[in-house]
């Protein structure tokens, strides 16, 4: 199988597309979502967006001590990190108005007995814009965060930076000990072309296009959905880890994702007919 | 029953759906919005439990609250509504507001969610915003759906609670509108989300209201309005529905324009 190196450049898509019929035969060989986890680049470096200057260290994995219980006495967690699913520089961009956030959340130590965390967006001031504050189900996996479309909070400006937050509440009368792992996010503007090719493409080809594009919260966000509907496509599933280890995010391209999720806003929308 | 006289339609529809037909049956839009609001007119009426009504915000004196008639509202059943859902969507109204003093922080919206034994399962915080014509937040029916990853209990009664805060840091609670509504979790029967999945917008809002379904029925009928703004039978069945849970004011407040997307873009 050709080995297609991927960088991010206007022509990623019609190179790729080259490449594709240049090897029509081997390729037809392939069921076309195979070609999904190649679409994606082997290491994701979004050249286009560039994240807002003075963000601080790396905090996109809550720090040290959460492996083992015994070095978790004081939060009640145990197992691989609380991670943002981010790139590396924290920074991913979405078209989104309302766009959804991934954390890798960790089990609670005492099993399937339920944690409080806190997700909050903030203003590149600082400002809180939105907070919530609930209760997970205690099972280790990947937690879906969306911003609410209908409750009145206004959609993210084009061209802002907003910072988010996602926090466990390992002692709920002592708020230091919070595990806190954080991400920025940028709405850019949906270009009509792109806008188009999406409106016309199926999920995985979405995938593959907001990937192009270098919008990493939108090409997650599909590739999650797509996961959640097809947990046993290989083609999906390989994606996914594609998507995942372009990020260093490998070790949690395993978890299970219906662990715990949230649903869209729109959820009652979908069962018109 | 005078009423089925009037069209041969609404006599066979109501027929089907008494005798529980698991055949859709094919109504014209008008008449089945109409029969909507046959269905509302008597719906949702539980034996009063003889709950305090804090469906709608009292008598407060924040600034912000510009019309003193048309409150915050929690879109809800008095004696509380039932859903089968994992995370219902719950909706409210929004008042009008705005901001005389334009140095004063935004007002802030709060949201909680609380379990039979009083515990917090769920909050929410954020600031309205506010628009360079003094205006804050767009009034009309809010929704939020509980998207917690800790699924409400089958046969377990929660407790959403709204407060409206002219300004966040007083501490004045006089200054504040607050709303509550109940809701219940209940089990699905599977023959009516069977019926639900293959029946037009019309049918599955009379089934989910003859199942007494309140928070499964108020998505369809709120996504139904926003698809036909312009339908009078639709708003009819609207203030029928309301004016049967006792929050008669909810059908003058909400004109169509409150019910669409408002300053909310979408791609």
């Amino acid at each position: 199988m050709a080995q297609i190196r991927f960088r991010f450049s206007k022509f990623s898509l019609a190179v790729y597309l080259k490449l594709a019929l240049l090897t029509g035969v081997l390729l037809l060989l392939q069921t076309p979502q195979a070609l999904l986890a190649q679409a994606i680049p082997r290491r994701w470096q979004a050249k286009q967006y560039r994240p807002p200057i003075g963000i601080g260290a790396p905090t996109r994995t809550e720090g040290g001590g959460t492996r083992g219980s015994t070095a978790n006495n004081r939060c009640p967690i145990v197992g691989k990190s609380l991670t943002a699913l981010v790139p590396g520089d924290r920074f991913g961009v979405t078209v989104a108005p309302y766009p959804t956030f991934f954390v890798y959340m960790p089990a609670a130590s005492v099993q399937a007995s339920p944690l409080s965390v806190e997700f909050e967006l903030q203003d590149k001031d600082g400002n809180s814009i939105y907070k919530s504050t609930f209760k997970t189900s205690g099972k280790p996996g990947i937690l879906s965060l969306t911003l609410p479309s209908q409750a009145g909070l206004p959609p993210l400006t084009v061209g802002q930076d907003y910072k988010w937050l996602f926090s466990i509440i390992c002692q709920p009368d002592e708020r230091s000990l919070d595990r806190t792992v954080e991400g920025w996010v940028r709405r850019i503007q949906l270009d009509a072309t792109l806008n188009n090719q999406l409106k016309q493409a199926s999920p995985q080809q979405q995938v593959q296009l907001y990937a192009g594009a270098e919008i990493w919260q939108d090409a997650l966000a599909t590739l999650v959905q797509l996961r959640r509907n097809y947990p046993n496509d290989a083609a999906i599933a390989a994606a996914w880890q594609q998507l995942l280890s372009s990020a260093d995010l490998n070790a949690i391209a395993q978890e299970s994702l219906a662990a715990s999720s949230t649903t869209p806003e729109t959820r009652f929308t979908s069962s018109q007919p | 029953m005078a009423w089925f006289t009037r069209s041969p339609h609404f006599t066979i529809l109501t027929l089907a759906l008494t005798l529980g037909s698991v055949i859709p049956v094919s109504a014209q839009p008008q008449s089945s919005s109409s029969s909507l609001s046959r269905v509302f007119e008597n719906a949702f009426q539980p034996p009063n439990r003889g709950l305090p009504d804090n469906r709608q915000g009292g008598a407060s004196r924040g600034p912000c609250f510009v019309d003193q008639n048309r409150k915050l509202t929690a879109l809800a059943p008095l004696a509380g509504g039932e859903t089968t859902a994992e995370y219902p969507t719950v909706f409210w109204y929004m008042p009008k507001m705005s901001d005389k003093d334009g140095a004063a922080p935004s007002p802030v919206m709060e949201f909680t969610l609380i379990e039979a034994n009083g515990q917090k399962i769920y909050s929410a915080n954020y600031p309205l915003t506010k628009y360079t014509d003094g205006s804050v937040g767009t009034p009309g029916v809010m929704s939020l759906t509980l998207a917690s990853p800790y699924p409400l209990k089958v046969g377990q009664e929660y407790k959403w609670q709204l407060k409206v805060k002219c300004d966040s840091n007083s501490p004045d609670n006089s200054e504040n509108q607050f709303a509550e509504g109940v809701l219940k979790r209940v089990a699905q029967d599977p023959n009516i989300e069977l019926r639900a999945q293959k029946a037009s917008p019309e049918e599955r809002i009379m089934l989910y209201t003859k199942a007494n379904l309140w928070y499964d029925m108020l998505p369809n009928l709120v996504a139904l309005r926003r698809d036909r703004p312009n339908d009078p039978t639709l708003t009819d069945a609207w203030n029928k529905l309301f004016t049967a849970v006792e929050l008669d004011n909810v059908s003058i407040q909400t004109k169509q324009s409150n019910l669409q997307d408002g300053r909310t873009t979408n791609n």
